[in-house]
């Protein structure tokens, strides 16, 4: 179920969770199965809420390998040694594909509803830190390999997000792709359609620092590095220091 | 210390040029920061005309450090 819908103006629009839920014509219950697990038959979709009730408040070390056993049938990869923690929630999993020894640390959402056959893909080593979110309501998202994502971060796709191998992101980093178009000020949020102008793209080596804000279509070339605080509007030219909203180089690493 | 280093320092660091001292430690001065410090060298290299390395520029403590690289520099351009 793909989700993204290109425009005559090169940007893309999706199904909000607002049209998913306000489909008067489903049940709530195959409202909350769309938006949950669409792509399972009823078997799988019950054995995954039995599953997701009892495996994942589990604590211990005994919580952890119930978790690696029993819930890796349901991910569309799910890489030896992979570690969720506890509380997690998952929601289209078999969009989501976990390299080998990925961490998943507890409290994290990872919602796959809107990667279609992209997928929401986590690369090998890379480490989910506590209570991040990373979800897409439009587009894939490709995290790469050995990538460090910290505490409360949240990474929400909008047309896709690609992050290269070995980047480090803060804690409470939001990389939030989507907006509103300026033509439809007027209306009222609600009654807006979001419209996403491309996708972002951190390169491989770059480094966010704690708080930093990278917005719609942004992108960050390989090796940069991004004070706390910034706010990330466009592209960042690689291998540089960039600070301040919007944020611009101040210094060339060589 | 060349009054124009001093200018740049007092301007970036946001001090007054009088604070300014040569011997004025990177580590013990707040304002002096990794973001700053970056931006000292880049206003320096400007305003210089030169350009240091990255182990250069790690290894800067103090404002008389940075002249006498400056004057490193200039010296060897001849």
């Amino acid at each position: 179920m793909a989700e993204v819908h290109p425009d005559a103006g090169g940007r893309t629009t999706h199904t909000t969770v607002h049209q998913v839920l306000n489909a008067e014509r489903e049940s709530a219950f195959a409202r909350y199965w769309k938006l949950t697990f669409a792509d399972a038959g009823p078997l799988q979709f019950a054995l995954f809420e039995l599953a997701t009730m009892f495996l994942l408040p589990a604590t211990g070390g005994l919580g952890l390998w119930l978790r690696k056993k029993l819930l890796r049938r349901f991910f569309g990869a799910f890489g030896a040694s992979a570690i969720i923690g506890r509380n997690c929630v998952f929601r289209h999993p078999n969009r989501i594909f976990l390299g080998d020894s990925v961490t998943i640390d507890d409290n994290c959402l990872l919602d796959a509803r809107g990667c279609g056959s992209e997928g929401l893909h986590i690369g090998d080593h890379t480490i989910v830190s506590r209570g991040c979110t990373v979800k897409s309501k439009g587009g894939g998202i490709r995290i790469g390999r050995r990538v460090n994502i910290g505490g409360a971060t949240q990474i929400v796709s909008h047309s896709g997000i690609g992050i290269g191998d070995d980047v480090a992101i803060g804690a409470a980093c939001q990389i939030n792709g989507g907006t509103f178009a300026i033509e439809e000020y007027s209306k009222r949020p609600s009654q807006r359609t979001p419209v996403s102008y491309g996708p972002i793209e951190i390169g491989p080596g770059a480094w966010l620092a704690t708080g930093v804000l990278v917005l719609d279509g942004a992108r960050i070339g390989d090796g940069s590095v991004i004070s706390a605080g910034s706010v990330v509007t466009q592209a960042v030219e690689p291998r540089c220091v960039a600070q301040g909203n919007p944020a611009r180089k101040v210094f060339s690493i060589r | 210390m060349e009054q124009r280093l001093k200018l740049l320092i007092a301007e970036i660091l946001e001090l007054r040029v009088d604070d300014i001292a040569a011997d004025m430690d990177r580590q013990r001065t707040p304002a002096w920061d990794s973001l700053n410090h970056l931006r000292l060298i880049t206003a320096c290299e400007s305003e210089f005309d030169i350009v240091l390395t990255m182990d250069e520029i790690a290894a800067i403590r103090t404002p008389q450090h940075l002249q006498e690289l400056i004057n490193s520099r200039s010296t060897a351009r001849g």
